[in-house]
């Protein structure tokens, strides 16, 4: 249905800036499907145990899973390249197991009940995300994220704190990638850890491959194509992974940069002349 | 006797086996340009990463102004103004030449959060790193991407990257190495201009006749040791010095 | 019982450390990982099952799983690791090994449907047992571990004894001075991804003569815990693989045995980020750098 698809779009927009926001630090986040099922769960929690409407259970879902993030992320930060694409792995699957221990939530079977979202909610979070990111793209931040991921020694012989930044930037894509999950679960009526394999971790991050790391725009391309491209394609559906793996596979060698390459300067010459 | 703006007092720094520094001590005296000299090995890289903090020392204390910053970690050495080039260059390649000189700005690495709300001085603070980019004749290149620069740009865009945090101490890491005769000249003028801007530049370097004429003082290093200091005409002529570098004093 | 749990455990580990061997060993010569390996574990299992149900004998089918699998290894060195061969490239080859699983596990499941597929042997041998100290200690059971050891032995000498064995460890030394010692990078490459290909679908076949049956998830539940005994091991390490597989084997069949199977689970993978956290070479490994940026 055309409702499912702008709404499917628009959640695997928002997870593809989790990651990129992640990304734009540096590290490589393999646990934002931990973050969309915790981000889920938390919101279905705060709506059908204490029966709260939906725009207080995702603001407290976004917080309560970027302060895990944070938590989680000022010891594995320390870690980088392989290793913490390792480590937030195992972060992803004792999530998972967690969610399915406890009783509380409806343990593998999960919880049923959650209403609430439709997809006009998650566009115009989409328009907020890409305006914020659109006016960090210009400011003093994005060059200290930029240097940051560039080089973190030399950032740090310059005074920029890098495990605040990245810690930081890891609780903002725990955050998103919550607010993601919360209206996923409001629309879907029931949410189980099913939902949230590992797989779905793997997607999203190669959803922002593919579309390019380079700017703000490749992550919402990627998952717009990977999203959409499929359901147009008659049979196309059913081969949406072995294409998609194929897509990656060749894209990494011949155009690793992803479909948008381009990179735009936080400021140019001619700033010295506005402002 | 002014303050020394930095002093190592009997830095030791062991890597393994190796001993890299052994009791290091000497002063860098404000407005001077100080050379330290050694052939290959001798620490002075190693007393560098130790300055910056990437190292830390096994024995002894760094002081900065008479307050003792041993125990400072990386990047608050380098908002306590002590900033440093690398041997290898190390730029923000990806970044462009004037992203590079922008993001030195203090206030901003120092309140990075606060720095979304800048807007209003964006201006000025591009023409400001134009300007430092003027002075090492790079402005042209503003907007280039740093990793498309030729050895000589890459070179004088990271001490303008150094400068532009307007850094207390600057230390020079091999800043000469590979540059032709004409660079070199070049080289030394940029950084006989930067005097006033800093409290104090240290040049590290192994070519004697580069430091002979840059710097007011000489600090010869060996195996770790300092093995002379003062007046460059008379560390050079150190016996134990021309033994470092050549073997054995006599013809 | 305790025994026979700590027998499972054992078995269970022989397993993890076969699959573990085959990450470490890859890891070891191009200090990258190859995230397709889990599944090519996974599909050694569904190899055997369909050269079982053509009315093979088991070790036809083990042996057609080493060779599929092997070749398997091949086609991803090929893909996702010939062309990324600097150090930079770490996190490129690993997003192509992930694209390489990907299509791997829709191809099997396109192939063999999405419900468990069943191994053709005769329930009777797979549960036949011997009693020793009143312990039933099933066959399978003793097959699986003798082979492993024989395995680790062939492995060992392999690597130890054998010229290819020398280039293995001289690559993974340092490929630049391999090179320069002429030795074929790329060939060394290619025999050490289908030696732990090899070794990995034998594992699929252990697993799936144990449990009789395979289900195309396993690459994911099974294979990937073995990455993480990997890593407590020693990334790169071969006892460390050995060690870490048996260890966890053991933990997860003791975890059983005390009602806690769910954190059995857990507790592989948050000693694996403990061990990450603490010390990233693993329990084998060499200690790591020494700037504190």
């Amino acid at each position: 249905m055309i409702q499912d698809h702008i709404m499917f779009t628009g959640i695997n927009i928002l997870l593809a800036w989790s990651v990129y926001v992640i990304l734009l630090s540096g590290s490589v986040s393999f646990a934002n499907g931990a973050f969309m099922a915790i981000g889920g769960y938390a919101s279905g929690v705060v709506t059908t145990k204490f029966g709260l409407p939906l725009f207080v259970g995702i603001p407290i879902a976004a917080l309560g899973t970027a302060a895990f993030g944070m938590i989680i992320g000022l010891p594995a930060l320390r870690t980088r390249g392989i290793y913490l694409i390792l480590v937030t792995t195992g972060i992803a699957f004792c999530v998972k197991n967690a969610i399915e221990s406890i009783p509380y939530v409806g343990g593998v079977r999960g919880m049923r009940g959650l209403v609430g979202a439709e997809p006009w909610h998650v566009w115009v979070l989409v328009a907020i995300v890409g305006l914020l990111l659109w006016l960090l793209s210009r400011t003093p931040l994005q060059r200290i994220l930029d240097a940051t991921r560039e080089d973190e020694l030399v950032a740090r012989a310059m005074g920029i704190n890098t495990v605040y930044v990245k810690v930081i930037a890891f609780g903002s894509g725990a955050a998103l990638a919550a607010i993601a999950g919360g209206l996923y679960a409001h629309y879907m009526y029931v949410i189980n850890p099913e939902h949230f394999g590992i797989l779905v971790s793997v997607f999203v991050v190669l959803y922002v491959i593919l579309g390019g790391t380079n700017n703000m725009w490749g992550a919402p391309l990627g998952a717009t194509v990977m999203t959409l491209v499929p359901e147009s394609i008659r049979g196309l559906h059913e081969w949406r992974p072995i294409v998609f793996g194929v897509v990656i596979i060749v894209l990494l060698l011949v155009r690793p940069e992803g479909l948008l390459p381009f990179r735009a300067p936080s400021a140019r010459v001619r700033d010295a002349r506005d402002g | 006797m002014a303050d020394p703006v930095m002093r190592f007092e009997g830095v030791s720094k062991r890597f393994g086996g190796i001993q890299a520094l052994s009791r290091l001590s000497f002063d860098i005296l404000p407005g001077e340009i100080l050379g330290i000299i050694g052939p290959n090995g001798a620490g002075k890289s190693v007393m560098i990463n130790v300055a910056s903090g990437l190292y830390e020392a096994d024995e002894g204390r760094v002081i900065q102004h008479r307050r003792d910053i041993t125990k400072l970690g990386t990047h608050q050495r380098g908002r306590a103004g002590i900033a440093r080039t690398f041997q290898n260059i190390r730029l923000f390649r990806r970044m462009t030449v004037l992203e590079n000189v922008l993001v030195a700005d203090k206030r901003h690495i120092c309140h990075p959060f606060g720095s979304l709300l800048s807007f209003g001085r964006r201006g000025a603070e591009v023409a400001a790193a134009l300007a430092e980019l003027d002075h090492m004749r790079l402005a042209d290149k503003a907007d280039q991407l740093a990793g498309t620069l030729p050895y000589g740009d890459a070179r004088r865009l990271e001490i303008a990257r150094a400068l532009a945090g307007n850094p207390s101490v600057l230390f020079l890491d091999e800043p000469a190495a590979g540059m032709n005769e004409r660079e070199t000249e070049d080289l030394l003028a940029d950084i006989r201009a930067c005097r006033g801007r800093v409290e104090a530049i240290v040049v590290v370097e192994h070519d004697m006749a580069l430091l002979r004429v840059l710097s007011d003082r000489l600090v010869a290093m060996n195996y770790g040791q300092l093995i002379a200091e003062g007046a460059p005409a008379a560390v050079l002529a150190n016996p134990e010095v021309v033994r470092a570098y050549l073997g054995t004093p006599d013809a | 019982m305790l025994a026979e749990q700590i027998l499972n455990g054992l078995v269970l580990g022989s397993m993890y450390a076969l699959i573990a061997l085959g990450y470490t060993l890859v890891f070891g010569v191009l200090d990258k990982l190859n995230f397709a390996h889990g599944d090519i574990f996974m599909f050694g299992g569904f190899v055997a099952v369909t050269v079982l149900a053509l009315g093979a004998p088991l070790w036809a089918g083990a042996l057609a799983a080493v060779v599929v699998c092997g070749v398997l290894g091949l086609v991803v060195e090929l893909v996702s690791f010939r062309k990324f061969r600097s150090h930079d490239a770490q996190i490129t080859a690993a997003l192509s090994s992930l694209a390489c699983s990907i299509i791997l596990i829709d191809a099997t499941q396109k192939i063999w449907g999405t419900e468990p597929v069943g191994l053709t042997l005769a329930t009777a041998i797979r549960t036949a047992s011997v009693t020793v100290a009143g312990l039933r200690i099933a066959y399978v059971n003793i097959g699986i571990l003798a082979l492993t050891l024989v395995l680790m032995i062939l492995l060992y000498l392999l690597i130890t004894r054998t010229r290819m064995g020398r280039n293995i460890r001289a690559v993974a030394d340092s490929a630049v001075a391999a090179e320069l010692l002429g030795i074929n990078v790329t060939r060394v490459t290619q025999q050490t991804f289908f030696v732990a290909s090899g070794l990995a679908g034998l594992a699929g076949v252990m697993l799936a003569t144990r449990t009789g049956f395979v289900t195309t998830e396993l690459g994911l539940t099974f294979g990937i815990k073995a990455l993480a005994v990997m890593a407590i091991g020693g990334m790169g390490d071969l006892r460390g693989a050995v060690v870490g597989g048996l260890l966890a084997g053991l933990v997860e069949a003791l975890a059983t045995q005390f009602g806690l199977g769910k954190f059995g689970d857990m507790a592989v993978w948050l000693l694996m980020i403990a061990v990450l956290l603490v010390r990233p070479a693993g329990l084998f490994g060499g200690v790591r750098k020494e700037t504190r940026a």
